[in-house]
């Protein structure tokens, strides 16, 4: 499948996007108590975001049919929302990298780190919207809805507070580092998870009852493709009790990183059914 | 002759010869797999049994089509590279030497015109023969065209004398509003309810 990079450039920058807004919501809540915690709270997210946004933005090249050109695609910022995400993308990866590096210098992280992780978690809404605008395109109906943005947001709410939940959860193990309770962030997740769920139920009986291109794509994603449909809604539950399992072990690192792990699995199946409904209108 | 320009077919009068097609693929030196002009073919009903009798309602026809030229070209609206425009006399124009291979207006196009060209990883598609039109010809689709199925003009003429492009399995002409006129075929109305493109391995390699 051609789009196998794409689901790993869009799914990659939203958990990014994140994960970024879930450190900085933590590192502000942190702060209040002090900041020494707030300092160093969830510092191997950050890193993660950051990998995860560079390796996204590699894998979006491994589409292009021509990646020398790619320098040209900023080149119709004023009508194409594809052009304005890469603008976002290589701005937010740029401000997320500044904020890392800025970090990892001793006693740094002072109000310049604060700005880039805010500057980064500014751009990586716009890079969020202009993601889902890229996508719904008009001549495009299944893709042409609310649902768009919702799935992406879900994507990055819920992967991004895994993670950070994640990163807390070993952090504790770490003798010296402030202990930040990682269960808010799970709860959170797993409203998202409920919340994106019934957006994609609403998203499928859309497209069983609307037009031409409506129906076929359904006719992809409910019935040819029903078993990843099938695994989809297994690895969303599965993600569930993991992270249920995680809120009754007072936060262990084990069940997060499995519900991370499943959650990112169920997203990417999720990714890999949205490409599957690109039907345009007419021909 | 100054455009904009528009194309007129008239499906009642197609027989499906894919001269068009031909023609297109001939003088514009297209690679194997790569259509700019694409001749489809709609077809539908079945049949029925009524006591001892079997009676049919088969019914076929045919749809030329290349890129239309929009008024609205969402092709050039979504590239990111730039490498789509339209230009003043309406001949949208793609520079393949701009095109960075996303093929993100082949995704957007509601008529499939832009075709990528897997050997040199770009996109290609119709300039309506602006070579030809340079020279005061029309393009080889239209000329080659032994029904005269095939008309071309300037848009206001056309719009004059031809109804709009509509209809299965055409898109809604508001979404972009293509520079094509359509005479449609008697029978392309039951289309709506029970036709199918049935030549899509040929039209989509």
């Amino acid at each position: 499948m051609r789009e196998v990079s794409l689901v790993a450039f869009t799914l990659l920058s939203q958990a990014a996007v994140g994960t970024t807004w879930v450190l900085l919501a933590v590192r502000w809540w942190a702060g209040r108590a002090g900041p020494v915690e707030a300092a160093d709270a969830g510092a191997s997210a950050g890193v993660a975001a950051l990998v995860a946004a560079l390796l996204g933005l590699a894998a979006s090249f491994l589409h292009l049919g021509r990646p020398r050109n790619a320098w040209r695609a900023l080149a119709n910022l004023g009508s194409s929302w594809l052009s304005r995400e890469i603008l976002f993308a290589a701005a937010f990866t740029g401000a997320l990298a500044a904020g890392v590096l800025l970090r990892l210098r001793p006693g740094s992280a002072g109000f310049g780190a604060g700005f880039a992780d805010g500057f980064a978690a500014a751009i990586g809404l716009g890079l969020l919207w202009a993601m889902a605008m890229a996508y719904r395109l008009r001549t495009v109906p299944p893709w042409n809805s609310a649902s768009t943005p919702v799935a992406f947001l879900g994507t990055a709410l819920a992967l991004g507070s895994l993670a950070v939940a994640t990163a807390l959860a070993l952090g504790r193990a770490e003798p010296g580092t402030p202990p930040i309770d990682p269960r808010p962030l799970v709860l959170g997740a797993l409203l998202v998870l409920v919340v994106e769920a019934a957006s994609a139920r609403r998203w499928l009986r859309r497209l069983a009852s609307g037009g031409g291109a409506e129906r076929e794509a359904f006719a992809r994603v409910g019935l040819e493709s029903r078993r990843l449909l099938f695994a989809r809604l297994a690895l969303s539950a599965l993600a569930v009790v993991a992270a249920l399992s995680a809120l009754f072990s007072s936060g262990a690192a084990l069940p997060l990183a499995a519900a991370l792990v499943l959650a990112g699995s169920a997203e990417a199946t999720g990714r890999v059914l949205f490409y599957e409904a690109r039907v345009r209108s007419g021909l | 002759m100054k455009g904009p320009f528009a194309v007129h077919l008239d499906a009642s009068s197609c027989t499906g010869c894919k001269a068009c097609q031909a023609a297109c693929k001939d003088h514009n030196d297209l690679p194997a797999g790569i259509l700019w002009r694409r001749v489809y073919e709609v077809s539908g009903g079945g049949w029925t049994r009524t006591g001892a009798a079997w009676a049919h309602d088969v019914f076929a026809w045919n749809l030329s089509l290349s890129c239309n030229h929009c008024e609205q070209p969402v092709c050039a609206e979504v590239c990111p590279t730039g490498a789509v425009r339209r230009r003043e006399d309406g001949v949208v124009l793609l520079d393949s030497e701009k095109c960075m291979g996303c093929r993100y207006c082949e995704w957007a196009c509601p008529y499939g015109a832009p075709r990528f060209d897997a050997a040199r990883g770009v996109m290609t598609k119709c300039d309506l023969c602006d070579d030809r039109l340079g020279q005061g010809l029309v393009p080889s689709c239209v000329a080659a065209c032994p029904m005269r199925a095939l008309d071309f003009g300037t848009r206001e003429e056309m719009e004059q004398r031809y109804p709009e492009a509509e209809g299965f399995p055409l898109p809604d002409p508001r979404l972009t509003e293509p520079a094509l006129r359509l005479t449609p075929h008697p029978v392309a109305p039951r289309s709506e309810a029970d036709g199918r493109v049935t030549n899509v391995e040929e039209v989509e390699p």
